[in-house]
């Protein structure tokens, strides 16, 4: 059970909420490695729920297993390359994630370069590949020739090397483009690149030129976007976009060795961007993508895809995440409010589930990207932050109710009040009670003939054991008043018999006297005398002082009227003095006596009192009778 | 004068020749006539760049001309255009040239009647009345940088407050370019200093125009809806000065 916060803790948890606000800010925008892992690691179970299929215009060629059977290891003497690039020859373009940087029997190179020639290639190269080299003039004016123009302001990254296809094959492609992708701090590819700077040319990646020609549109590339006419794709600050993937069976794939068979209708390719790239396990072009290992090859169709079909992302930005932060944050601040903390972990567990989920309709909805695991660490964190405050709150409170009602109360009772504080309804309510008032007789005269030092002796040996008679009976010391006692019972909790329990205390009280009596006649003391009155009645109990001053008391006419019933014991002749109200509770359990009605001060009508007889009701002292 | 007449006069024999021999499908508008580096020409139909080959090379109406590490010296009996590095020049028709990027001095003929020159900017179309200029198309601005002659310059993009520099702010400009050459600072730092200084250049408003005609030996830079006409001095005059000797050396 938790109380709501203090001010000053409410505006200290806020505080480190702000705070805890900025820092998952700064994350997000600078990603350090394993930030930026642990993140990818929740978002990446978004793309499992991708509902959408690759377009069909795509045709994935595969150099895999089926194809590696009928032609041998791959690479293959590259006349057999030629042939399959002669069946393609329909496509509008062929996209060949390959680059040929070796020369061969060169009549070979030659029948492929020549089938290049009868289509529409666009060839790749590497940049900072496994054998790279200066470019010659000839190479560098087919690198011009591919290069993107249409740039502004864009931020690549950039490489000075690159390993190109021979001179030979070059000349037969139609355009050229860099075959790079780069993987997030995980290793994981979930990135792809629009262009890479390249001795001072846009070099376009390869599903951004193969798109180039397939729309027949120059992309536009700036700081922020690489635009096909209508067609957006968002980047970051390095020039990547991140991939919406695809199930890679959504992809329409064929085996090379299709190409040779008999039912193989080259028409069924016109008019399609063709990707002609290695999947043959040994060959390593294989990725490690959120869907699992991947052929790189279709790193370039899913971008390609994600054009086609608008399934691109747009990852949201620090500021668009700060306001998400602040949102989880304000919707986690008020759980200090829930008690029950099974309810505030249900409710931690559904706000999670929320903000994943939100990412996800996010992504499903309106391609955007949301890296909820900062939301899920906003919560996380905050509900810690939160239970932090709540449990010191919980302490203080504990501490300070102990502290409070130790004086007041047997060791019992507070223990029961800091185990239970639900029962405590601090500020004051208004409740039936019993009051018991307590008060030595004659004790203005007999301090008068007593040193200071002994009387002190004297009242210490009183209010000890009286006190303990009324805790005995699980009353409440509400104040000692001189030589008084006053308490209470039924607050601060509940007690249902608490008239018995009072008058039980009186009782108690009464036998204490005795005994205190005979101690202090061997100290050579005074006899002593109390007497008591009680009452009940309804009454405001609760902490009626100030933040200062923690003071639990009871105020109400049935106050005042024990403290008069007290009075009229001397007159009555009796030791305890009940009420009428407190009569009718203990009647049957206790004996009483009718002492008749008498006249208070402060009260019009007369008040019917009875006296508790505490050792002999049929040897009755002097009094009315009624 | 004689040399440049000279070469416009190959160029023309080129371009009738290139016509003849190469007989492209398309209406040959101009042809590069010189080139070095790495210099493609992007058709008007298709993405698929090209190189220039051997010169002469023709070019049809709607190609570019994209230079990188290269210049182009393209030209046709009306004018010729040394394109500089990284830029792309467009060719639109016969007397209708263009700019998309970078920076390129024209050379035009004095024009016969109903042979005149026009070169488009994304900001503004100089109509030629027989001249050599600069065009600069740059981030903050294209500007037009007047050597001989006179040029009309439209704003495309609707009426431009014309602004003219005083002698004393080119004076504090010319200061300001011999403390450039002089400064070891990064190229950042100086891009800051010279956006301050710019900021304190003292300018006068003249009128709010959509034509203007430039005279010789002057500078049109326009920004946004801004156009601000000065003397020839620093970047422009050491820009113009390289294309123009290796206009005149080709």
């Amino acid at each position: 059970m938790n109380l709501p916060l203090t001010r000053p803790e409410a505006l200290r948890l806020g505080g480190l909420l702000a705070l805890l606000c900025a820092a998952l800010t700064a994350l997000f925008h600078w990603q350090p490695g394993p930030v930026g892992s642990l993140s990818s690691a929740v978002s990446d179970t978004y793309y499992r729920f991708n509902p959408h299929t690759p377009s069909q215009d795509i045709v994935f060629i595969a150099v895999d297993h089926d194809a590696v059977k009928r032609f041998g290891r791959w690479p293959w003497p590259r006349d057999v390359i030629a042939q399959g690039m002669d069946r393609l020859a329909q496509a509008r373009v062929i996209a060949l994630d390959m680059v040929f940087s070796e020369p061969t029997e060169a009549a070979k190179d030659r029948a492929l370069a020549a089938s290049f020639g009868r289509t529409t290639a666009v060839g790749g190269f590497l940049l900072n590949g496994v054998r790279p080299s200066q470019p010659g003039a000839a190479e560098l004016d087919r690198l011009a020739n591919s290069a993107l123009t249409r740039v502004q302001d864009a931020r690549l990254v950039e490489s000075r090397v690159v390993e190109l296809s021979i001179p030979e094959i070059l000349a037969g492609q139609a355009a050229l483009a860099s075959l790079n992708t780069l993987p997030d701090h995980d290793e994981r590819f979930r990135h792809y690149p629009a262009a890479f700077l390249l001795l001072g040319m846009v070099q376009p990646s390869l599903g951004v030129q193969s798109l180039q020609v397939f729309l027949d549109t120059e992309a536009d590339l700036n700081a922020h976007t690489l635009n096909f006419a209508e067609r957006r794709v968002r980047l970051d600050e390095r020039g990547f976009t991140r991939l919406n993937f695809y199930p890679e069976t959504r992809f329409r794939l064929m085996s090379f060795a299709d190409l040779f068979a008999p039912g193989f209708d080259p028409a069924s390719l016109v008019g399609k961007i063709v990707l002609l790239g290695v999947t043959e396990a040994g060959v390593t072009d294989i990725r490690a993508t959120p869907l699992g290992q991947y052929p790189g090859a279709l790193l370039h169709a899913t971008f390609m895809a994600n054009v086609l079909d608008g399934h691109t992302l747009r990852e949201i930005g620090p500021v668009a995440m700060a306001g998400a932060l602040a949102l989880v944050l304000t919707l986690v601040a008020p759980m200090a409010w829930v008690r029950n903390i099974l309810v505030r972990a249900g409710l931690y567990l559904a706000l999670a589930g929320a903000a994943w989920g939100a990412g996800l309709l996010l992504y499903l909805l309106a391609g955007v990207w949301l890296e909820s695991a900062y939301l899920l660490a906003a919560i996380g964190l905050s509900a810690l932050l939160l239970e932090t405050a709540l449990l010191s709150h919980s302490r203080q409170h504990t501490e300070k109710l102990r502290l409070a009602f130790s004086t007041y109360l047997p060791p019992g009772l507070v223990s029961r009040i800091v185990e239970n504080p639900e029962q405590l309804r601090l500020g004051g309510e208004k409740k039936e009670i019993s009051v018991l008032f307590s008060d030595i007789r004659g004790f203005t005269s007999m301090s008068e003939g007593v040193a200071p030092e002994r009387l002190a002796e004297i009242m210490a040996r009183y209010f000890q054991p009286m006190t303990e008679a009324v805790f005995a009976q699980g009353g409440a010391l509400d104040k000692y008043i001189g030589d008084a006692i006053m308490a209470l019972f039924n607050a601060p909790l509940d007690q249902p018999d608490h008239a018995l329990a009072a008058c039980r205390a009186a009782v108690a009280m009464q036998y204490a006297q005795r005994a205190i009596n005979a101690d202090l006649a061997r100290i050579g003391g005074p006899a002593l005398r109390t007497g008591i009155g009680i009452n009940t009645g309804p009454a405001i109990v609760g902490n009626l002082g100030s933040s200062i001053r923690f003071n639990y008391t009871a105020i109400g006419d049935v106050v005042n009227l024990a403290s008069r019933f007290e009075s009229a014991t001397k007159k009555l002749g009796v030791d305890v003095v009940i009420g009428e109200s407190t009569w009718r509770q203990v009647k049957d359990a206790l004996p009483c006596r009718p002492l008749g009605e008498i006249q208070v001060a402060g009260k019009e009508q007369p008040q019917t009192v009875y006296e508790l007889c505490w050792q002999d009701c049929d040897n009755p002292g002097p009094g009315p009778r009624t | 004068m004689t040399q440049r007449f000279r070469s416009v006069f190959l160029a023309a024999l080129c371009l009738f020749a290139a016509s003849a021999a190469a007989q492209p499908a398309c209406d040959v508008v101009a042809s590069i006539t010189s080139y070095e580096g790495q210099v493609s020409i992007k058709p008007a139909r298709g993405v698929l760049k090209r190189s220039p080959g051997q010169a002469p090379s023709p070019l049809c109406a709607g190609d570019e001309v994209h230079t990188f590490a290269g210049r182009a010296l393209i030209a046709n009996g009306r004018f010729s255009v040394a394109v500089d590095r990284d830029s792309v020049a467009l060719f639109k028709g016969a007397g209708l040239a263009g700019l998309a990027k970078g920076q390129a001095l024209y050379e035009v003929q004095k024009r016969r009647a109903g042979q005149s020159v026009h070169v488009a900017t994304r900001l503004s179309v100089i109509g030629v009345k027989g001249t050599r200029f600069l065009v600069r198309d740059q981030a903050e601005g294209v500007s037009v940088v007047l050597d001989q002659g006179v040029v009309d310059v439209r704003s495309t993009q609707g009426p431009l407050g014309l602004y003219r520099e005083k002698a004393a702010a080119r004076a504090q400009e010319n200061d300001f370019e011999a403390y450039k050459r002089q400064a070891q600072e990064g190229v950042e730092r100086e891009k800051a200093a010279f956006e301050a200084y710019k900021a304190q250049t003292e300018r006068e408003f003249v009128a709010y125009v959509e034509n203007m005609t430039l005279q010789a030996g002057r500078e049109l830079a326009i920004s946004g809806h801004i156009a601000v006409e000065r003397a020839i001095a620093g970047e422009s005059a050491r820009q113009l000065e390289d294309l123009r000797v290796w206009l005149d050396l080709h």
